[in-house]
C-alpha cells in the first residue's frame, strides 16, 4: 500500500518545492502552480487537452454503441466476422498507428487525395487537432464497442421480448430497456474515455511532433501530459509535479460530475 | 405496430433495415482495416509511388524500404532496438505472470488478515495516476542509478492490479478439494501451487500473458522519460526517428510504413492466435462497471 501511495505523495511535496534534482530544494509555495498557470502554453496545453476530451467523445462514445446494437441485433448475420475487424485498430501500437496516420494526413496521402482536399493536416496550427482526433476515433472505436457489447450481453433477451409484446417499437424498448440497463456501462466507458482522453500523451506528438525526434507537437497541439514530461525531462521537478497534480485534480472533479449526473439520472 | 427487429420471419422492411445496417458494419470494418491496408501497401512501395499512388495496392512492389531499415547505420539501431523490445518485454511479461499467479492465488485461497483490506487497496491504487507518479518516480530511480538501464525497463509496473484481479477471480472457481486432496498427499505450499493452480489456470495466466505483452511491447511514455540511452531503448523509441533522411528534417514516408509494418507484424500474429483473450481482457473492468 505504501509502495503504491509514496510516489504520489511524494509528488505533492516535490509541487511545492523548486528542485532540479541534485542541489537543495527551495520551498517555494504555489508558485509553481502560479508560473504554470500564468504560462501561455499550459493554457494552450489546456484548451488542447480538452478539445482531445470533448470533440471526440460523443461521436465516439454513440458510434460504438449504435454499433454494439447493430452486431448483436438479429440485423446482422455476421456478427463474428464483425467482431474482430472493428477491434483491430486497437491492436497497433499507439506508435505505429501515428506513423502511419501522419502518411495518411501528409500532403500526398490518402485523405487528401480521396477527399479531393488540400489540408495541411500536419502543420496548419488548426488542422492540427483535428488530425489527433480521427486518429483518436479510428483506434479507440473499437475498444468502446467491444465495451459496449459487453454490456449488452446483460441486457436480459426475454425483458425486450416482453417489451415489445407489449407494443414499444425498437425506439422505445432502446430508451427505456436497453439505455436504463447499461446505465453501469455507459458510465464506465465515459470515465475511462475521460481518464484516457486527459492522459493522452503518445497518439499527439507522435502525429504532429517534430520529424522523427522526441521534440513533441508544437503547442497548438500538445497535451496537458506534455507539461510533466518536458518538466521531469528538463530537470523542472516541482513544475513537473504541480502540472500532474492540476491533471489529476481535473481528472477527478470530471469524474465525480459525471457521477453525480448518472446518479441523478438513475433516480 | 412491427418493427424490424420483432419480425425476423421476414418482409420487405425487414430485408431493407438488414440490408442497411450490413452496409454499415462493412463500412465501418473497411475503415477499421483500410489504415493496415496503406500500412501494407506503403511499405513495398517507392518514394515515388507513394506520391503519386497513396493507398492502392503497389504496381511495383519492391523490398528496397526493409532493406534501408536493416541495413547500414539505420539498420543497426534497428537490431539492437527490437532486442532491447524482446529483452525488455519478455522478462516483464514473464514476473508478471508470475506474480499476478501468486496474487491472485493468495487472494483467492488463502485466508489472511485484511485480505479484502489489501485486495480494496491495490484496486483503489488503479486510480492513482501516472502524470501524478511520474516525476516522483524519475527521481526514485535516479537515486538507485536505475536511469537509463533494462531494469527501469523491466520491473515497474509487473504488479499488475488488473492481472491479479483476473487471476483471483479465475482461482475462486478452483474446487478447495482439488487443492486439499494434494496437501493430503503430503504436497507443501509451494508444491500446491506450482503443480496444481498454476497448471488449472492456465488459461487466465495466457490470456494475462498474451496483454501484457502487448502492453509492454507498445508501450512509449515509460521509456521516452526513463530511458534517455540510445542503446537501451526500445523499438517504439528509436522507430519515429530511423525515418528521417541524413539531413535529420526530411521524413522518408515509405519507410516509416514499413517501419510501422514490422513492429505491428508480432502483434497482429498474437492477435490472430489469441484473439478472444485479447477482445474480452480489455473488458475485465467494464464487467464489474
Amino acid at each position: 500500500m505504501a509502495f503504491f501511495a509514496l510516489p504520489s505523495i511524494y509528488s505533492v511535496v516535490l509541487s511545492f518545492f523548486r528542485y532540479n534534482g541534485y542541489t537543495t530544494a527551495h520551498w517555494v509555495g504555489l508558485n509553481n502552480y502560479r508560473s504554470l498557470l500564468d504560462a501561455p502554453d499550459f493554457h494552450a496545453a489546456v484548451v488542447n487537452s480538452a478539445f482531445y476530451l470533448f470533440v471526440p467523445m460523443l461521436p465516439m462514445l454513440v458510434g460504438a454503441f449504435l454499433l454494439a446494437l447493430a452486431v448483436r441485433s438479429k440485423l446482422s448475420n455476421l456478427s463474428p466476422v464483425y467482431k474482430p475487424l472493428i477491434f483491430v485498430p486497437q491492436v497497433m501500437a499507439p506508435v505505429a498507428a501515428a506513423l502511419v496516420w501522419r502518411v495518411m494526413l501528409s500532403n500526398n496521402g490518402v485523405l487528401n487525395t480521396t477527399l479531393g482536399v488540400h489540408v495541411a493536416w500536419l502543420t496548419d496550427p488548426v488542422a492540427l487537432r483535428w488530425g489527433v482526433v480521427l486518429l483518436l476515433l479510428w483506434r479507440g472505436l473499437g475498444w468502446y464497442f467491444i465495451v459496449f457489447l459487453a454490456g449488452l450481453s446483460g441486457v436480459p433477451e426475454d425483458l425486450l421480448e416482453a417489451a415489445s409484446v407489449d407494443g414499444a417499437n425498437a425506439g422505445r424498448r432502446l430508451w427505456h430497456v436497453i439505455v436504463p440497463l447499461m446505465r453501469p456501462t455507459i458510465l464506465f466507458a465515459v470515465v475511462i474515455d475521460t481518464i484516457a482522453s486527459l492522459q493522452l500523451f503518445t497518439e499527439p506528438n507522435l502525429l504532429v511532433g517534430g520529424a522523427g525526434t522526441t521534440a513533441g507537437a508544437p503547442p497548438s497541439a500538445a497535451p496537458v501530459m506534455n507539461q510533466v514530461v518536458t518538466n521531469v525531462i528538463g530537470g523542472q521537478f516541482g513544475l513537473a509535479a504541480a502540472a500532474g497534480w492540476m491533471l489529476f485534480v481535473a481528472i477527478g472533479c470530471f469524474s465525480l460530475i459525471q457521477f453525480r449526473i448518472f446518479r441523478e439520472a438513475t433516480q | 405496430m412491427t418493427t424490424a427487429t420483432a419480425s425476423p420471419g421476414g418482409g420487405p422492411r425487414w430485408i431493407g433495415a438488414r440490408g442497411g445496417v450490413n452496409a454499415i458494419l462493412v463500412a465501418v470494418a473497411g475503415l477499421a482495416i483500410y489504415p493496415y491496408l496503406v500500412m501494407l501497401f506503403g511499405g513495398f512501395k517507392s518514394s515515388a509511388e507513394l506520391t503519386t499512388n497513396p493507398g492502392g495496392p503497389p504496381s511495383q512492389p519492391t523490398l528496397a524500404n526493409f532493406a534501408a531499415l536493416f541495413t547500414g547505420p539505420a539498420g543497426e539501431v534497428m537490431w539492437r532496438s527490437l532486442f532491447n523490445s524482446l529483452v525488455v518485454t519478455i522478462p516483464y511479461t514473464v514476473l508478471t505472470v508470475l506474480l499476478c499467479a501468486m496474487a491472485g492465488y493468495a487472494f483467492a485461497k488463502y485466508r489472511f488478515r485484511g485480505r479484502n483490506l489489501i485486495f480494496g487497496f491495490l484496486i483503489a491504487s488503479m486510480l492513482v495516476p501516472i502524470e501524478v507518479n511520474i516525476p516522483a518516480l524519475y527521481l526514485l530511480f535516479s537515486n538507485i542509478g536505475w536511469l537509463d538501464t533494462y531494469q527501469v525497463q523491466i520491473f515497474p509496473g509487473t504488479a499488475s492490479v488488473l492481472g491479479m484481479f483476473m487471476a483471483r477471480q479465475y482461482m475462486r472457481g478452483i474446487p478447495d478439494e482439488v487443492l486439499d486432496a494434494a496437501r493430503v498427499d503430503g504436497a507443501g505450499h509451494w508444491t500446491t501451487f506450482f503443480r496444481i493452480a498454476l497448471p488449472m489456470s492456465a488459461p487466465v495466466l495466457g490470456a494475462i500473458a498474451v496483454l501484457t505483452f502487448v502492453y509492454k511491447w507498445s508501450d512509449y511514455l515509460w521509456p521516452a522519460v526513463m530511458v534517455g540511452d540510445p542503446h537501451l531503448e526500445p523499438i517504439m523509441v528509436t522507430l519515429p526517428a530511423l525515418s528521417t533522411d541524413a539531413s535529420g528534417f526530411i521524413v522518408r514516408y515509405e519507410i516509416l510504413l514499413a517501419g510501422a509494418l514490422v513492429v505491428t507484424l508480432p502483434l497482429l500474429l498474437l492477435f490472430g492466435r489469441f484473439q478472444k483473450s485479447l477482445i474480452s481482457g480489455t473488458t475485465v473492468g467494464a464487467v464489474r462497471g
